[in-house]
C-alpha cells in the first residue's frame, strides 16, 4: 500500500504500523476510581475488536518516518484508503457509506 | 552428434558462436541463442529427468516458464541451483547441469524400481500409507526416493539488490499486444516501464511465422524496439519477470542480470535486481500457456506441446523428433503441422477430436498433403524410452466413447493441444475476478480491482490483430496490417472416454511434475476432496516448481466431470506469488550474512575486543560475555571478576542501557500513568526502581527513573525494549493524552554508560576531575547528580545491579573512550577489572534481581515479582491497572519469583521443572521451573531464582527438580543469597 501520513506525504506501507481500531475508548480514562469499571467493561475495551470486513477507522504510526499517529479510513478487503486525518478529528460525514 | 537435430532454418540461433556444455556428465554443443533444452534436443538427447515419485523417464515438454518435465540442478558449488527449467536456461560456456531425482543420471536412473512401488503414492498418499508407525518413520525414506533437486550446502556467492522505481505505466510483457500497447503510451510523455522475461522482444512473433505489414513480424518487433530505445520516458527490462502483484499496484520484478554469461562472469555487478515498481496503470500483456491433451501414457519422452514444437522449429532451428504426429482438439495446433512441412520435418499426420474442422489452417494442411485423422483422439503411446509409435481411435464426442478400430501410427514425438489459458495470474493476484469464457474453454479477467488492465491472449483475445488492436487501445496510432485467418471452434477434450479395456487402467498423467494422474484426480473426488482448495492440497496438483501452468484447468475439468460440475462451478484455486520461482538471495538482497541482523558495537568496543573480551549476541548488541587473560579459562575470568567487584572495583560498559529524556509541564503526570510506583512524589535529584505494564497488566520492562528537574525525568530501560517503550509513549501521548505538554527523546545511542561497581567505585570516581560531590552524605543510593566530569557533561546515578556501591556515569557517546582509558590508569592500583555479561548476571543472581525475560515472560504481573503491594497500593491509574484485578491476576496459586537454594555443589539447570509435592521423578505435574541459575564464586555454593505456584507462600518448602538428566533438591527461599540487609549498598 501506498499511505499518505499528514505531515511527510505518500510513503510505502512498511514505514508504518497498524495500530488497530481508532474508536476503542479507554474507559479508566474516563472515570477515576477503578471499581466503577467492571470486569466485563475492562475485557470489552481490552479484547473485544470488531474485525471489520470492509470500511473500517484504524490508527496508524509513521513510526519509520516522523513518527506522529494519525487516522485513515480503509477498505479492509481492496485495501483503498478512503480518508486520513489527524489525531483527535473525526472521520468525513458519511464515512461508513464511502463504498456505496 | 550435436547437431543431429538441427534443422537448416536460421531461427534466433548464432552460428558463428558455438558453445559447449556438460549434461548428466557427457559434454555437448550448442550455440548462443540455445536454451539448455533447445541445445539437448539438438544433440538428441531424449531422456532430461525423471519424475518425482515414480521415476518415469521425462523428456522435455515446452519451451518455457511452464516446463513440467525438464528440470536440472544448474551449477556447481558455490554456484549451484536446484530445480531450474531447463526451458529458460540460455547456455554459457562452461555450463554444468545434471538431472534431478535421477541416479546416477537420468538416462540410467536406478532409483526407478520406485516406479514399481506405484500404489503407495496414489492421490493423499502423504496421508494414507505412511501413517504407520509414523511419517516421521517413513520421511526420509519417501525423500529419498520421491522429490527433486538437492538443496545448495554452500553460501551463496553472489549479490542481489532491491530496486524501487515508479512509473505510469507498466506493461508486463512484450509480445504483439504488450509491445503495440509500449508504442501507443509512449508518444504521451507518461514514464513506461516495459517488462520482458526473455532475453529478446517479442513475445510470441519470437517462434510464429507471422507476418506484419507483409513482412516477417520481428522486423516490426525490430523497429518498435528501436523507438522505445530512443524515448527517454521508456525503461525496458529484459530476463526481467513479474512475479507479484500487491496492493495499490506495487508489482515486484525480478531481473536477472547476467544468468546468462555464466558463474562469477561481472561478479562485481549483482546476479538479480529485485525490483519493487509502483506503477499508476498496469497493463498485463502476459499472454496464454498452452494446456496439453490427456491421453494415456501421454509422458513418454516425446510427448510435447504443439506450440513448443514449432518454438523449438523456428526460433531454435532445431526439431525434437523426425517423424511428429500432432493431437488436438483446435485449429491452433495446425501451424505445427504447417511450420514442420516447412521446415522438412515429416508430420506423420493431425490428429483433431472434431469431425469435419474447416478452418483456414486445416484447409492449409490438407492442401500439403498431410494426413488428418478427424473425429480421432490419440488413446496411447508406445516406448520404453520415448515414443516410437502411437495409437488412435475414432471418439463420438457426443456420447463420450471410443470405437474399438483403434490404428497404430509410427512416431516419435506427439505434438499435444487442448487449448489455450490466458496468464491471468498476475491478474489474480491484484484482486481481479475470473470468468469461464465458454468459446475458448479458459477462464480470462472479469472485474478489475485495481487500475490494472489485461490485453491480448491475456485478456481473451487470441488472433493477432486483436492482440495489437488490444494493445492500441484508444490511442489512435498506425498498426501493421495481419493476415485474416479464419478459424474454427474447438472442442472441450479434457480426458478421453475409458470404455476400450486395453487403455482402462493405462496412466493418463494430469500434473507431470508432481505425477498426478487422472485416476488420482478421481479418486480425491470420490474421497470427498471436491472442493478445488481441498483438492489440490490432497493431490498436490499445482503446487510444484510450475505451479501447475499446463495442468490446473485440465485438473480442474477432470474433478468437474468426477463431480458432476461444471468448470466455472469447481472454480479455480488462488493465484500467488511468484509467478515464476523467485531466489532467496533476490529476495534478501543485502540483508544477508553480516547484514542479516547487523549487530551494534559498543563505544569501546575496539578497546574491549584489545583486552581479551569475548564478544557475543546479547539483543542485538556485541558485548563481551568475559575478559579472558592469557591462559584463563572463561570459568576463571568470570570468577576473577566477580571477586574483583565483590572486593575491589569493576568497570563494565553498560551504553546498550535504554535512555529515555522526558521533559515538559505534564512530564510527572503523563510519566505517572506508566509505572507501578508514585511517580509524581519523586524528589528532584532521586532515583527509583519501577516496572512499567502493558494495558493487560503484565511486565513489559523495568528500570531505574530520575528526576533531574521538576519538569524532566531521566529513564533507563532494558537494552532490548529500549525502542519500544518510547514508540509505546509516544503513541500513548499522540493518540490518548495529546493535550498534555511533554517531549520524549531517545538518547540509547547518544549517550554511552560506564557501570563502576564495587566497594571502591567511589575512590576510583573520585580521581577524575567533577565538579560533583560523591560523598556518602550527599550523594546517597538511588540518587543522581549532574555536573561536570573531566571537562564532560556527565549524568551519574548511584545504584547498582550487583549489590555493591554502583555509580552509573553517563557521558555523551563520543567521550566515552576517553573516560574509559583514564579510569583504567588512574584505577590500576585499585585493582579496576573490567567485566562482563555473565559476571553481571551471576552478581544480579546472588542478589535476587530479577532480569525481565529470563525471571518474567508475557504473563508475568508485580505480584509475581514482589511487586503486588507497590501496583496495587498506587492510587492513581496506570496503564495495566484495571487488569491486575481480574479474576486471574488475583487467584493465588500464580507462579512467582522466588529462591532456590540447592541442596548439593552442583548448580540448577536453567529450564529445570519443579515437581508437584509428593513425586520425586518425572512425569509429574509442573509446579514452576528455573529461570536463573549460577555457581557463586562471591558463595562458593550454587544459587538460584526461580518461579514456582505460590511463590513466597512456599518459603522453606523442599522441592525435586527434574532437568531430563538429573532429579535435585531445592529449598524455596526469599531470593536473596548475598547481603541480605543491603548493607554494602550504603557505603
Ligand atoms: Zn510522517
Amino acid at each position: 500500500m501506498k499511505i499518505t501520513c499528514p505531515w511527510c506525504g505518500e510513503r510505502g506501507e512498511e514505514e508504518f504500523i497498524h495500530g488497530g481500531p481508532s474508536n476503542v475508548e479507554r474507559p479508566a480514562d474516563e472515570k477515576n476510581s477503578d471499581d466503577e469499571i467492571s470486569d466485563a467493561q475492562w475485557a470489552e475495551y481490552l479484547f473485544m475488536r470488531e474485525n471489520i470486513k470492509g470500511v473500517s477507522c484504524e490508527r496508524w504510526g509513521h513510526i519509520h518516518g516522523c513518527g506522529q499517529w494519525f487516522n485513515m479510513v480503509r477498505d479492509s478487503v481492496s485495501h483503498q484508503i478512503h480518508f486520513i486525518y489527524k489525531m483527535g478529528e473525526q472521520p468525513p460525514e458519511g464515512w461508513e457509506d464511502v463504498n456505496e | 552428434m550435436s547437431d543431429l537435430f538441427r534443422l537448416n532454418n536460421k531461427g534466433r540461433i548464432n552460428y558463428d558462436k558455438p558453445i559447449s556444455f556438460r549434461f548428466d556428465g557427457k559434454i555437448y554443443q550448442g550455440y548462443e541463442g540455445d536454451t539448455l533444452a533447445s541445445a539437448l534436443m539438438a544433440s538428441g538427447v531424449r531422456i532430461v529427468g525423471r519424475s518425482f515419485k515414480y521415476h518415469r523417464p521425462r523428456g522435455i515438454f515446452s519451451a518455457g516458464v511452464e516446463e513440467a518435465n525438464a528440470l536440472v540442478q544448474l551449477g556447481l558449488p558455490p554456484y549451484e541451483e536446484p530445480n531450474v527449467q531447463a526451458t529458460r536456461v540460455e547456455i554459457y560456456q562452461g555450463l554444468i547441469a545434471r538431472s534431478v531425482n535421477a541416479w546416477p543420471n537420468a538416462a540410467h536412473d536406478l532409483l526407478a524400481i520406485v516406479g514399481l512401488a506405484k500404489p503407495f503414492f496414489v492421490a493423499g498418499f502423504y496421508y494414507k500409507v505412511f501413517k504407520w508407525p509414523s511419517w516421521k518413520f517413513w520421511s526420509p525414506v519417501v525423500r529419498r526416493m520421491a522429490g527433486l533437486g538437492t538443496m545448495p550446502k554452500e553460501a551463496d556467492p553472489d549479490d542481489y539488490d532491491h530496486c524501487h522505481a515508479h512509473t505510469d505505466i507498466l506493461i508486463v510483457g512484450s509480445g504483439p499486444a504488450g509491445l503495440a500497447a509500449a508504442r501507443a503510451h509512449a508518444t504521451s510523455g507518461k514514464r513506461i516501464i516495459l517488462v520482458e522475461q526473455n532475453p529478446e522482444l517479442g513475445g510470441s512473433l519470437l517462434y510464429e511465422r507471422d507476418e506484419l505489414d507483409g513482412r516477417p513480424a520481428l522486423d516490426w518487433v525490430a523497429d518498435v524496439e528501436q523507438r522505445l530505445r530512443e524515448m527517454d520516458n521508456v525503461t525496458l527490462l529484459t530476463r526481467a519477470t513479474a512475479s507479484g502483484y500487491y496492493d495499490h499496484n506495487l508489482i515486484t520484478v525480478s531481473e536477472r542480470l547476467r544468468d546468462h554469461k555464466g558463474p562469477g562472469v561481472d561478479s562485481h555487478m549483482p546476479r538479480e535486481r529485485f525490483w519493487h515498481i509502483r506503477c499508476k496503470q498496469v497493463i498485463v500483456a502476459t499472454g496464454a500457456i498452452e494446456r496439453p491433451l490427456v491421453f494415456p501414457d501421454n509422458d513418454r519422452p516425446g510427448v510435447m506441446l504443439a506450440s513448443a514444437v514449432r518454438h523449438y522449429v523456428n526460433r531454435y532451428a532445431v526439431t525434437p523428433g523426425r517423424k511428429i504426429l500432432i493431437a488436438t482438439n483446435n485449429d491452433d495446433a495446425y501451424r505445427t503441422a504447417l511450420d514442420l512441412h516447412e521446415a522438412g520435418v515429416q508430420v506423420a499426420g493431425v490428429v483433431d477430436a472434431r469431425s469435419y474442422p474447416t478452418g483456414d489452417l486445416v484447409k492449409a494442411v490438407s492442401k500439403a498433403g498431410i494426413a488428418i485423422f478427424d473425429g480421432h483422439v490419440v488413446t496411447g503411446t508406445i516406448g520404453r524410452r520415448g515414443v516410437k509409435s502411437a495409437t488412435i481411435a475414432p471418439i463420438n464426442l457426443n456420447d463420450n466413447i471410443l470405437a474399438e478400430n483403434s490404428q497404430t501410427i509410427s512416431c516419435d514425438v506427439v505434438a499435444t493441444s487442448g487449448g489455450w489459458s490466458p496468464v491471468v495470474h498476475l491478474h489474480s493476484q491484484s484482486g481481479g475476478k475470473l470468468r469461464f469464457d465458454e468459446k475458448h474453454q479458459c477462464f480470462v479477467p472479469r472485474e478489475y480491482v485495481q487500475d490494472n488492465i489485461c490485453i491480448g491472449a491475456a485478456g481473451g483475445t487470441f488472433d493477432l490483430a486483436g492482440c495489437l488492436r488490444d494493445g492500441a487501445g484508444k490511442v489512435a496510432i498506425d498498426l501493421p496490417k495481419t493476415k485474416s485467418i479464419n478459424t474454427g471452434p474447438l472442442a472441450p477434450l479434457w480426458d478421453i472416454p475409458t470404455n476400450l479395456d486395453n487403455i482402462r487402467h493405462r496412466k493418463r498423467w494430469v500434473d507431470l511434475l508432481h505425477d498426478v494422474t487422472a485416476s488420482d484426480v478421481a479418486l480425491a473426488a470420490r474421497e470427498n476432496y471436491a472442493s478445488v482448495e481441498h483438492f489440490k492440497r490432497y493431490t498436490t496438483t499445482g503446487m510444484a516448481v510450475d505451479q501447475g501452468k499446463t495442468s490446473n484447468v485440465n485438473a480442474l475439468a477432470i474433478l468437474g466431470q468426477a463431480t458432476n460440475r461444471t468448470i466455472p462451478q469447481v472454480g479455480t484455486t488462488k493465484f500467488r506469488p511468484p509467478y515464476t520461482p523467485i531466489t532467496m538471495g533476490a529476495m534478501a538482497a543485502r540483508s544477508a550474512g553480516k547484514l542479516f541482523s547487523p549487530l551494534r558495537h559498543l563505544p569501546v568496543h575496539d578497546w574491549h575486543h584489545k583486552h581479551g573480551g569475548q564478544m557475543e549476541d546479547f539483543g542485538g548488541w556485541l558485548r563481551p560475555f568475559c575478559y579472558r587473560q592469557p591462559g584463563e579459562s572463561e570459568h576463571d575470568a568470570i570468577t576473577r571478576e566477580v571477586l574483583a567487584v565483590r572486593s575491589a572495583v569493576g568497570i563494565l560498559d553498560y551504553s546498550p542501557l535504554g535512555k529515555i529524556d522526558v521533559q515538559g509541564r505534564d512530564a510527572a503526570e503523563f510519566l505517572n500513568r506508566f509505572y507501578v510506583n508514585n511517580v509524581k512524589t519523586l524528589k528532584v535529584g532521586r532515583a527509583r526502581y519501577g516496572l512499567m505494564l502493558t494495558e493487560h497488566g503484565t511486565i513489559m520492562d523495568d528500570g531505574v527513573f530520575v528526576r533531574l528537574a521538576e519538569d524532566h525525568f531521566w529513564l533507563t530501560t532494558t537494552s532490548g525494549g529500549a525502542a519500544g517503550f518510547v514508540q509505546w509513549l509516544n503513541e500513548w501521548r499522540l493518540c490518548e493524552w495529546p493535550d498534555m505538554d511533554v517531549v520524549i527523546t531517545s538518547l540509547t545511542t547518544g549517550w554511552g554508560t560506564i557501570s563502576l561497581q564495587g566497594p571502591k567505585a567511589r575512590d576510583l570516581l573520585s580521581r577524575l576531575e567533577t565538579d560533583i560531590d560523591l560523598s556518602r552524605d550527599n550523594f546517597p543510593h538511588m540518587a543522581v547528580r549532574c555536573g561536570i566530569l573531566e571537562g564532560v557533561a556527565a549524568r551519574i546515578l548511584r545504584t547498582s545491579f550487583t549489590g555493591e556501591l554502583g555509580f552509573e556515569v553517563n557521558i555523551p557517546l563520543s567521550y566515552v573512550t576517553a573516560i574509559w582509558q583514564k579510569l583504567m590508569a588512574v584505577g590500576e592500583d585499585l585493582g579496576i577489572t573490567p567485566f562482563g555479561i555473565e559476571a553481571l548476571m551471576i552478581m544480579r543472581t546472588e542478589k535476587g534481581f530479577i532480569h525481565v525475560g529470563a525471571d518474567t515472560d508475557r504473563s508475568s504481573i508485580p505480584d509475581d515479582v514482589g511487586f503486588g503491594p507497590v501496583a496495587r497500593k498506587k492510587k492513581d491509574d496506570y496503564v495495566g491497572k484495571r487488569s491486575l484485578f481480574r479474576p486471574d491476576a488475583i487467584r493465588d496459586d500464580r507462579e512467582a519469583v522466588v529462591g532456590l537454594k540447592v541442596i548439593g555443589k552442583i548448580p540448577l539447570r536453567i529450564g529445570g521443572i519443579i515437581l508437584a509435592p509428593g513425586h520425586v521423578t518425572a512425569p509429574a505435574p509442573m509446579e514452576g521451573r528455573v529461570t536463573s541459575s549460577y555457581m557463586s564464586p562471591s558463595l562458593g555454593r550454587p544459587v538460584a531464582l526461580g518461579v514456582i505456584k505460590g511463590g513466597s507462600k512456599r518459603l522453606g518448602e523442599r522441592v525435586k527438580i527434574y532437568d531430563f538428566d538429573h532429579i535435585q533438591e531445592a529449598e524455596i527461599v526469599a531470593p536473596c543469597f548475598y547481603d541480605q540487609k543491603g548493607e554494602r549498598l550504603n557505603v
